[in-house]
């Protein structure tokens, strides 16, 4: 077979230029600026650090999403065998790279429970589980050396597999890329159980637990279908960014866009759908320990029967986010011309990691309630600070430097791989 | 079959020319060329789908998605008009206190119902554009065209075509690249087009062979046998729960119907107020209607309305005791089986019960009449009441004392 080199097109671009590096840099320091100011604000508030935990827990989550929503790219790529997506494959593997870095984020979470600080998950806290029955009885999962240990064990299974994927697909630049590929095929299969269960599992940890009275076995596929909507915008944006500045210009095509927004249209549906039993079968049920969570998420007073009617601010953003999150990119993205305008379709992954963020903070931000007494829960705030905004941006940054970093080592597209020649001629019918 | 041939005329007819091409880029480059060169009625034939030749062809986007769509939005409409109008007007029924119109709960079967009118129309459309089945085809007949299931790609142009030219088009076919140009005849008979009678046979057989299970599950559903009655969905008919006056042996006392823990009350269930809820005044039989029951004309309705419905079959309409019951009784002579007739409430001595007590029989029933109680809400026996003592009063009345002086010269 003649070199795959020569399948691109003569001026094909797949090294990064030197504009990279300094996004590293920059998105290093302003990362680090903007997280330490975060801190400090944190501590100005003089709550115990409780409103910059939920904020870093909301950031942080929304980082991990996105690997993890990578992750999924990679693995389901090669397990359904697709050679469309190989053009952009390497940017989805070269975003799985964040892991170690998102693992030191991690810590930010389960190091200050360990050295006793309880302002985040209530759980952690002896006293609020010694007088909470529910709480009590789930202290076998629920306590802060066994939460830590699970956090380290999923990364070390996100961090080992990605590498993996990451180190064969770059093997296959240098060639033999027919049977590195059908070894990553054959890999993708367990591989993908342990991210479902792993992606799952962190999810229930890092974000149901918040609310540890309350259980839903439909959480875990909102944090994924989170995490989906997330890496298809991604790449939509990162691709589209690369093409730019001048990289991948003849190979990445509209057609290829055409069929990540398709996957974002049906993601965007997936999400909506999940979110919807979820919520559906806690209304027609009707049981205590179940709707507590919606009620924090829609009423005024929520734990206060006299009022119970009135919707609160939270209820508001509640409806925002079924008008936003889903009906609008639901309607709009169901046209083909609207996947097919870049513009258009950017304009939505945009949009869409937009509210990805109102989502999480949605799914934590009500749950401060549960540190106040009865009585005095006062669930109608819905207040974004500063403090969110540049711990979000620091985060943000010191990924966005992660990227970056690896970008400017490798080349931007897996050129060995034997699905190349499909990929490269792809288009929709 | 003679007579058939009579009638059919037979006539051997240019259909078009088909060419042969060698790979689908050929495919695509020979469809090109002859829309190029003005051809409108003409098509591609291929395997498989090939990338490409509907630009090629100029094929225009399919309206199917639009069908789709509406089909959706349709379905979406319908799903929610249909619930809301069965919920709400004819079949309204509480469901652990939801509201009658209540969207949370439609949206699962709004869902199912856009989806599968948009599948229909989709499936159907698609069907309905390209004109299928097409059983016939005058392409069929050429064997050279076979191999368009395995491993040729063509193109046929049709005579029809108002730039066809035999010699020409040739040309047009060959310059493109075709390895092989036929001419394709057909005969316009009848009996050509018909439906092999293999299909047919195929058909017929394939539809019976689909009802046999239904015919089954009739026939099982619908006979008599010795065996225990044959379950479609045996889970559903026999669930794992406990129904209402049943033994259980979770608990000890074999009760699956738990009474209240003791010393509690539910929920609005005290019921302290012992006139409203029990007729009773300091003890006695109460005299006087509860303050909760308003002396309107609405509560008189509602009374005639609960009266009619849960009184009369017994008691009859006027409360004399000639309802249809005690008629029909009287008919096949029941009395001599010690049947008791319901009694004519409008005689003096029911009269002057006080009003508790008539609540009190509604409540418990009395002797022979079974108890209204649990079936009848409170505000409405006490609404019953009212109404009795109005059918007392006018089966007892006199012109003298119930019939005001300016209306008693009408009654004459
Ligand atoms: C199933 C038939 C039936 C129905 C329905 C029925 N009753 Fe009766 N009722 C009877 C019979 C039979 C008696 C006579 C019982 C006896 O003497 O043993 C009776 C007796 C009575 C009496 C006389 C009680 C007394 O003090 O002796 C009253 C008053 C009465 N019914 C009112 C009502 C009212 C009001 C309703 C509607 C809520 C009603 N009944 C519905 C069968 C019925």
């Amino acid at each position: 077979m003649s070199s795959s080199e020569n399948l691109l097109h003569p001026e094909e671009k797949i090294k990064a230029g030197p504009g990279m590096k300094k996004i590293r840099s920059l998105g290093l320091a302003g990362g680090a600026l903007l997280l330490i100011a975060g801190i400090v604000w944190g501590l100005a508030l003089g709550d115990g650090m409780q409103r910059f935990f939920h904020s870093y827990l909301v950031a942080f989550t929304y980082m991990t999403s996105l690997a993890l929503g990578a992750l999924f790219f990679v693995l389901i790529m090669h397990l359904i065998n697709a050679k469309w997506s190989v053009v952009m494959r390497r940017v989805a593997e070269v975003l799985t790279q964040t892991f170690p870095l998102l693992f030191l984020m991690s810590m930010g979470i389960w190091l200050p429970m360990l050295l006793g600080n309880h302002n985040l998950y209530v759980w952690s806290n002896h006293e609020f589980v010694e007088t909470h029955h529910l709480v009590h009885a789930k202290s076998g999962y629920l306590n802060p050396q066994f939460f830590a240990a699970r956090i380290c064990l999923y990364f070390a299974v996100w961090i080992s597999v990605s590498r993996w994927f990451f180190k064969t697909s770059l093997a296959q630049d240098e060639g033999n890329g027919a049977e590195l590929r059908a070894k990553m095929i054959k890999m993708s299969a367990p591989a993908m159980f342990a991210f479902a269960f792993s992606c799952a599992f962190f999810g229930f940890d890092m974000l149901m637990s918040i609310d540890p009275e309350w259980f839903s076995t439909m959480f875990g596929v909102i944090y994924f279908a989170g995490c989906a909507i997330s890496i298809f915008s991604l790449m939509v944006l990162i691709p589209m960014g690369l093409q730019r500045s001048g990289r991948l210009s003849h190979s990445i095509t509209v057609e290829h866009y055409h069929d990540i927004g398709k996957l974002l249209f049906a993601f965007v549906f997936f999400w909506g759908y999940v979110c919807f039993s979820q919520f559906m079968l806690i209304w027609g049920a009707n049981i205590p320990e179940e709707t507590g969570y919606f009620m924090k998420r829609w009423f005024a007073h929520p734990d206060s029967y006299q009022t119970i009617g009135e919707m609160g601010v939270w209820g508001k953003v509640t409806l925002l986010m079924l008008a936003v999150h889903f009906i609008i990119p639901f309607v709009l993205l169901m046209s083909r011309h609207t996947k097919r305008n870049l513009k258009v379709l950017a304009g939505f992954a945009a949009w869409m990691l937009l509210w990805h963020y109102l989502d999480l903070y949605w799914q934590v931000m009500p749950a401060l309630n549960n540190h106040m007494a009865v009585g005095a829960k006062a669930s109608a705030i819905f207040r974004m600070l500063p403090l969110d905004v540049m711990v979000f941006g620091g985060l943000g940054l010191l990924f966005m430097a992660s990227v970056a970093n690896t970008l400017s080592k490798v080349n931007l597209l897996a050129k060995g791989d034997p699905g190349l020649a499909d990929s490269l001629r792809f288009e929709n019918q | 079959m003679s007579h058939e041939k009579e009638t059919d005329q037979v006539e051997d007819k240019l259909y078009g020319l088909l060419a042969e091409y060698e790979s689908p880029g050929a495919l695509i480059e020979a469809a090109k060329a002859v829309r190029t060169a003005g051809y409108t009625k003409f098509d591609c034939h291929s395997p498989f789908p090939v990338h490409g030749i509907d630009p090629a062809m100029g094929i225009k986007p399919t309206i199917l998605p639009m069908l789709t769509f509406g089909a959706g939005a349709t379905g979406l409409g319908l799903a929610i008009l249909m619930q809301t109008w069965m919920n709400n007007w004819t079949y309204p029924f509480n469901i652990g206190g939801k509201p009658l119109i209540s969207l949370p709960m439609q949206i699962p079967i709004a869902f199912e119902v856009t989806v599968l009118l948009a599948a229909f129309a989709t499936f159907f459309g698609m069907w309905g554009l390209n004109k299928l089945p097409q059983v016939w085809h005058p392409l069929f007949g050429n064997d050279r065209f076979l191999t368009a299931t395995s491993h040729g790609f063509f193109v046929a142009i049709e005579a029809d075509d108002p730039k066809f030219d035999d010699e020409k088009t040739k040309a047009t076919l060959e310059a493109a690249g075709a390895t092989a140009i036929e001419e394709v005849r057909y005969q316009t008979s009848k009996a050509h087009r018909a439906l092999p009678k293999g299909v047919i046979a195929m058909i017929v057989v394939s539809t019976c062979v689909a009802l046999v299970p239904f015919a089954y599950i009739y026939k099982k559903r619908s006979s008599k046998s010795p065996h225990p009655h044959y379950h479609i969905n045996p889970n559903m008919d026999f669930q794992a729960k406990n129904k209402a006056q049943t033994a259980s042996d979770i608990f000890p006392d074999g009760r699956a119907e738990r009474l209240p823990v003791d010393g509690t009350v539910a929920r609005g269930e005290l019921k302290a107020d012992d006139h409203f809820y029990r007729g009773l005044q300091a003890g006695q039989w109460a005299t006087e209607f509860p303050a909760e029951i308003p002396m309107t004309q609405e509560t008189m309705d509602r009374g005639q309305n609960r009266f009619e419905i849960y009184c009369s079959p017994c008691h009859g309409l006027g409360g004399d005791g000639q309802g249809m019951i005690a008629q029909r009784a009287d008919r096949v002579g029941a009395s001599a089986t010690g049947w008791v007739a319901p009694s004519n409430m409008t005689q003096a001595s029911f009269a002057t019960q006080p009003h508790g007590q008539l609540f009190n029989t509604i409540t418990y029933g009395i002797r022979s009449m079974p108890a209204y109680g649990p079936q009848i809400k409170e505000a409405d026996r006490w609404a019953i009441v009212l109404y009795v003592r109005a059918l007392q009063r006018s089966a007892n009345a006199t012109v003298q004392t119930d019939v005001p002086a300016d209306k008693r010269p009408a009654i004459r």
